[in-house]
Formats: structure tokens, C-alpha cells, sequence
């Protein structure tokens, strides 16, 4: 693991439908280092948020399932076990207590006929030897760890009570109350407001910072991931494309399908005139009907047909960098 | 030139239910917004949830009934108009919805869907008129007739909001108010409809309502832009100018929170604390004064009206000068 938390290695996750077995992970390999914030981006369909469904053992089965690969995870005892196959009883003592999991809509995650203290409580008193006093207590200190004013008071509403920003502080403080050593975020910004938004980022840096924790952050948005990644995977119809150090994606990008992305969303003070918006053509393309070869060749305006139709591996593209495109020395930077 | 739209004073106010001996207080969803539209002009209004952004998109179409305030379309007081002159109007003003899924019939094909607006204009009479026209219109949002027979489902996002936009266009509207029409699609997507709305506005000189919750968005799109905060109007400007001389706090705070694609960009952000006051009891004075770091006692004593800080440029707040 070479002081890895987490090791990521062909990951394969498969979804059966009507007729067809859809792969919506299709061979994903990444690690994160203790403290460290991996953002995964990707569109719908991309595969990013199976992937973080599948480390926390909650992909829904049937119909989806681990096809193969291996999740390998370092707990606290020192001990690395592969949580593809790890029992449904030691998982249930690692989610919570060691792996978290905060999530874009926080009325789905809180109860909403408990008090948001009661919550925060019962996830310490099932992982940690707490009387009910010393677990409302630490409860009420994460409500002030996370800036929600008067926590004391905070501790006995319940979820429809909170305005959206506050929610998302309370289901965070629930995730958070056991210090895990890793957090998974799918999206958690997503539905709030720019202001609240750049509020909960903020949040999420500095606890990370208090706590030590590593987090894999899962978002669409380019410049979320820009404010809070070490290092970024961009992924494409269920793989890797591109990955590497937050820099090197962004300043020394090689993956056409990331430049498009990197182009197509308009920014502060733009000329409209200049040009219309470099769009990226076509669709997002359809996990049961994917083309041979590179998956966003048909959209990729470099693409060549005797290179892209056959399967691009992720090559090495300078330091921590690795993109899957066969014609990344021709295209540049 | 005479303004296409102009709105002077609007107000909606929701009625919510009041206690047992108490009489309900009413939401202040939009309070006393006036602006003008110029004919091919595209007005961006930019906001967070409960700034009013689209509560006034459905009053200026009248798919709901201020409070109080009056719209104009043309000269004509569309407020009081009666069934037949709301149905000249609506001919001319139209719709396109955030919602690409919700917003188009399940069970009907895509050249029913885009004919109906001709159907119920009567425009483009006859059958075969009618199918020209709707593939025509295919054409124009970069779909084609090979679609005419296909449903809703068996297209994607952007491909179903291509077809909410040819519906828009049907009638050869004068005005278009847009709600949030591409923060449902993916990001590799909005860019072509960004495009598309902008190329269709420019080519057929259309007036734009373009509401959004997206800055960046927003300024590319319109030529000016309102910046609403619980229901009013805090500033108004050139949409280059309220980007680069923002005079509002506000304003300042909202492109603040503005997240670029780029790492070196860790400018001191300036977090805005707090929540959005309810607007069943908005704050007195100045509604934006309880989470602004410029506040002072006299922000509190009077609502700050729009004054000119510039050419064509308008903010709401008393220490505009000194800021």
C-alpha cells in the first residue's frame, strides 16, 4: 500500500438491465494518501458515483455487483483488508466510524422524524463507548465545530427546521462525529446556493486540515474541483482518462475530452464576441451501446479512426500524470 | 428606443396559512422590481433561491398574477389585458423551461409537441404547411426530420431542450424568457445550448429574459444584467460593468463565490456568513444589511433605492459612494 489509505485497483462494477449487463465501472484504478483530497469529475453515466457507492459496500445488489478488482483500505488497527470482499458486519463497523459519506442531498441522509442531535448522537453511541450525556455533549461540540450558531438549541430541531446550508452542516457533523479517516463526498455542493456553496468548501478544507482526513470528492463542476483538489481523475463512460496532480490537469491538460470540458464552460469577463463557446459535439454516450476503441472518439474532434478504434490504455504523461488517448504527443498541451 | 417590455413596480406576495388566531403572513417573493427590456436586448437576472428571479419570469409571461405593479408589452398593459389581447400577447412572448424531462409531453411525438403552438395560433394552416414549418424549426435547433415521429424519451437532455426551444420559436415570438435553461444538463452539453440560444437570439433579433443562477453564465449571455436579492433589485448594469465594477455588496460577495476552473486562483474569498432571511419577515431597510460587512445603523431605517453609479449602471445601497 506504501502508506496509501485507500488502493483502488480494476475496479469493475456491473449493473444488470433489462437485456443488457451495462458496466458502469470499467477497470478504475486510483490511491489516496492519508490527508490527502482526490476529486473525482465526471458527467452522468461517467461511473464516479458507483465508484464511491462502491467503496462504502452500498451498490445496490441486484442489480449491480463488484465484477472484479480489488478496494483495498488501510483501518486504523493497521490492518488493510479489501473492502470488495469484506463482510456486510465489518463493514457496517468501518462505515461511520472510519469511512464516511456525505451526500448532494442532505433530506435524504437525515431522518426527518429524529432531531438532528439524535442522529448525531447515534452514530457515536454505536461506534464509541459513550454514555448518552459525554455523546450529546461531543455532539453538540461537532454542531460547533461546523459554525451552525446556538448549537445547543440546534441539537434538538429537526431536519425540516434547517435551511439548506444548515442541513448540509448537520449531515456533515453526523459523518464527521467519529472522525473517520476517510470521507467520501458525492456532489455535496451541488444543490446548495454560489454563497452557501463557497461556505460549506471552506468548511470542508478546514476540518479536513483539523481532522487529518482524506477525502474523495465527487463532482461534475470544474471549478469546485479546482478550489479543494490535490489530485484530480477525470472519468469517461465508467474509466479513468485522465489523472494526475490538480496542476497537471489543469495547466498541462492532455486529455481532449478534459480541455473540452475545460473550454466549453464560460468564465468571469469572457468575450463573447470573440467566438461561440468551444462545445464539445454530440451526446453523452450510452453505457450499453459504447463505440470499440476510445469512448469519446466520436466526439473528439482529433480523433483518428486506425488509432481511436482500438482500446487506449492509460499512459504515463509526464509526472503524476497519466491520460488514456492514443494521440497525446501529436495533440499537446 | 421605446422599450419592448417595462415593468414598473412589481410585487407578488404568496399567501401562506396562518395560525389558529392569527391571520397568515404572506411571502415577499417579488417586492417593487421595475426594468425594461429593449427589443433584440437580452436582460440576465442572476440570484440565489428565494431572490425572486423566477417568480418575475412567470409574471412577465402571466402565468401567474402580481400583487401589485404593472407590465407592458409593446405599450400595451398586458396586467389588466383581457383573453383576447393576453392571446395576441402570448403569441409573441414564450417560454423555455429548466426542465427538459418535465417540460415536454411524455405522450406526444416531437412534431406534435412543436406544431401545437402553430395549432393553437393558427398559424402555418394545413397539414402539410404545418410539417414544413415544424421541420424547419428542427432544423433551425440543429435536430432534423428524421426526429418528426420520435417521443420525448427516446432523446437526451440537450437534445430534448433543442426541442422545448423550437417550440419557443414556433410562433416567431418578439420576446423569450428563459428559466435557468441549461443548469439540468451536463456540462459537455451546455456549451452547444449556450451557443444555440445565443446564435438564435442574435439571428432572429429576439428580446431575452435570461435567468440564472450562474454569473459567469449570465454575463456571457446578457447584454445587461439585474442582480435580485430577496425579491428586489440590488443592482443593475452592463453586464461587462457589473463584472468588473460591481458597486453592490451583494454583487460583490456573489462574484466572489465565483469557482474557476484554475488552481492558481486562490484569491481571498470573501465567504458570505449567514443564511437568506426568511421572506415572510424581511429585514428592515436594506434587506441584504444582516449579512453585509458594510452595514451601518442607517441601513436599517429605509429601503435604499436604485441610484445611478454610472452610465446605464444602478445599485441599491446607501454607501454606494463611499464603498
Amino acid at each position: 500500500m506504501n502508506g496509501k489509505l485507500l488502493d483502488v485497483r480494476d475496479l469493475r462494477v456491473e449493473f444488470a438491465t433489462a437485456g443488457a449487463v451495462v458496466p458502469a465501472v470499467a477497470g478504475v484504478s486510483f490511491s489516496v494518501a492519508p490527508g490527502e483530497t482526490l476529486v473525482i469529475v465526471g458527467e452522468s453515466g461517467s461511473g464516479k458515483s458507483v465508484t464511491s457507492l462502491a467503496i462504502m459496500g452500498l451498490v445496490p445488489r441486484p442489480p449491480g455487483r463488484i465484477a472484479g478488482g480489488q478496494i483495498m483500505f488501510r483501518s486504523r488497527d493497521g490492518q488493510v483488508r479489501d473492502l470488495a470482499r469484506t463482510d456486510r458486519r465489518t463493514m457496517q463497523q468501518l462505515r461511520g466510524a472510519e469511512i464516511a459519506m456525505i451526500f448532494q442531498e442532505p433530506m435524504s441522509a437525515l431522518n426527518p422524524v429524529y432531531t438532528i442531535g439524535a442522529q448525531i448522537s447515534e452514530t457515536l453511541l454505536l461506534h464509541e463507548k459513550l454514555s448518552r450525556r459525554a455523546a450529546r455533549a461531543k455532539s453538540i461540540e461537532m454542531l460547533t465545530l461546523l459554525g451552525i450558531p446556538d448549537p445547543a438549541r440546534r441539537y434538538d430541531a429537526y431536519p425540516h427546521q434547517l435551511s439548506g446550508g444548515m442541513r448540509q452542516r448537520a449531515m456533515i457533523a453526523m459523518a464527521l462525529s467519529c472522525r473517520p479517516s476517510l470521507l467520501i463526498a458525492d456532489e455535496p455542493t451541488t444543490a446548495l446556493d454560489v454563497t452557501v456553496q463557497a461556505q460549506i468548501l471552506d468548511l470542508i478544507r478546514r476540518l479536513q486540515a483539523e481532522l487529518g482526513m482524506a477525502v474523495v470528492f465527487i463532482t461534475h463542476n470544474l471549478g469546485v474541483a479546482a478550489e479543494i483538489a490535490d489530485r484530480i481523475l477525470v472519468m469517461y463512460a465508467g474509466q479513468a482518462v485522465e489523472t494526475g496532480s490538480a496542476r497537471a490537469i489543469f495547466q498541462n491538460t492532455r486529455m481532449p475530452y478534459t480541455a473540452g470540458l475545460l473550454h466549453s464552460v464560460p468564465r468571469l469577463g469572457w468575450d463573447r464576441d470573440a467566438a461561440p463557446l468551444q462545445a464539445i459535439p454530440g451526446n453523452v454516450p450510452n453505457l450499453a451501446d459504447l463505440p470499440p476503441g476510445c469512448a469519446f472518439g466520436p466526439r473528439c474532434t482529433h480523433m483518428q479512426p486506425s488509432v481511436c478504434g482500438v482500446a487506449q490504455t492509460l499512459e504515463i504523461c509526464g509526472p503524476d500524470h497519466a491520460v488514456r488517448c492514443a494521440l497525446w504527443r501529436e495533440i499537446g498541451p | 428606443m421605446t422599450p419592448l417590455l417595462q415593468v414598473d413596480g412589481l410585487v407578488r406576495h404568496f399567501p401562506t396559512r396562518g395560525g389558529l388566531f392569527t391571520p397568515g403572513r404572506p411571502v415577499r417573493a417579488v417586492e417593487d422590481v421595475s426594468f425594461s427590456v429593449a427589443p433584440g436586448e437580452v436582460l440576465g437576472l442572476v440570484g440565489e433561491s428565494g431572490s425572486g428571479k423566477s417568480t418575475i419570469g412567470n409574471l412577465v409571461l402571466r402565468l401567474d398574477e402580481p400583487t401589485a405593479g404593472r407590465i407592458r408589452f409593446d405599450g400595451q398593459d398586458i396586467t389588466t389585458a383581457g383573453e383576447a389581447a393576453l392571446a395576441a400577447f402570448r403569441r409573441r412572448a414564450q417560454p423555455i423551461f429548466q426542465d427538459p424531462f418535465g417540460s415536454l409531453d411524455p405522450r406526444m411525438t416531437v412534431e406534435q409537441i412543436v406544431a401545437e403552438p402553430l395549432q393553437v395560433h393558427g398559424l402555418a394552416k394545413g397539414r402539410a404547411a404545418r410539417r414544413a414549418r415544424v421541420a424547419e424549426l428542427l432544423n433551425i435547433v440543429g435536430l432534423s426530420e428524421q426526429h418528426l415521429t420520435r417521443y420525448p424519451h427516446q432523446f437526451s437532455g440537450g437534445q430534448r431542450q433543442r426541442i422545448g426551444i423550437a417550440r419557443a420559436l414556433a410562433v416567431s415570438p418578439d420576446l423569450i424568457v428563459a428559466d435557468e435553461p441549461v443548469s439540468a444538463l451536463d456540462v459537455s452539453i451546455q456549451a452547444q445550448i449556450v451557443n444555440l440560444l445565443r446564435d438564435l437570439q442574435q439571428r432572429l433579433g429576439l428580446a431575452m429574459i435570461f435567468i440564472a443562477h450562474d454569473l459567469a453564465v449570465v454575463e456571457y449571455v446578457s447584454d445587461r444584467v439585474a442582480v435580485l436579492y430577496l425579491g428586489r433589485i440590488m443592482e443593475l448594469a452592463p453586464a461587462r460593468q457589473i463584472v468588473r465594477t460591481p458597486k453592490h455588496p451583494y454583487t460583490q460577495a456573489l462574484l466572489s463565490a465565483v469557482l474557476e476552473p484554475d488552481p492558481d486562483r486562490k484569491h481571498t474569498r470573501e465567504v458570505l456568513q449567514g443564511d437568506l432571511p426568511s421572506p415572510i419577515n424581511p429585514p428592515s431597510g436594506c434587506v441584504f444589511r444582516t449579512r453585509c460587512r458594510h452595514a451601518i445603523a442607517a441601513c436599517a431605517e429605509a429601503v435604499p433605492p436604485l441610484r445611478s453609479v454610472g452610465d446605464g449602471h444602478v445599485s441599491a445601497c446607501i454607501r454606494a459612494d463611499e464603498l
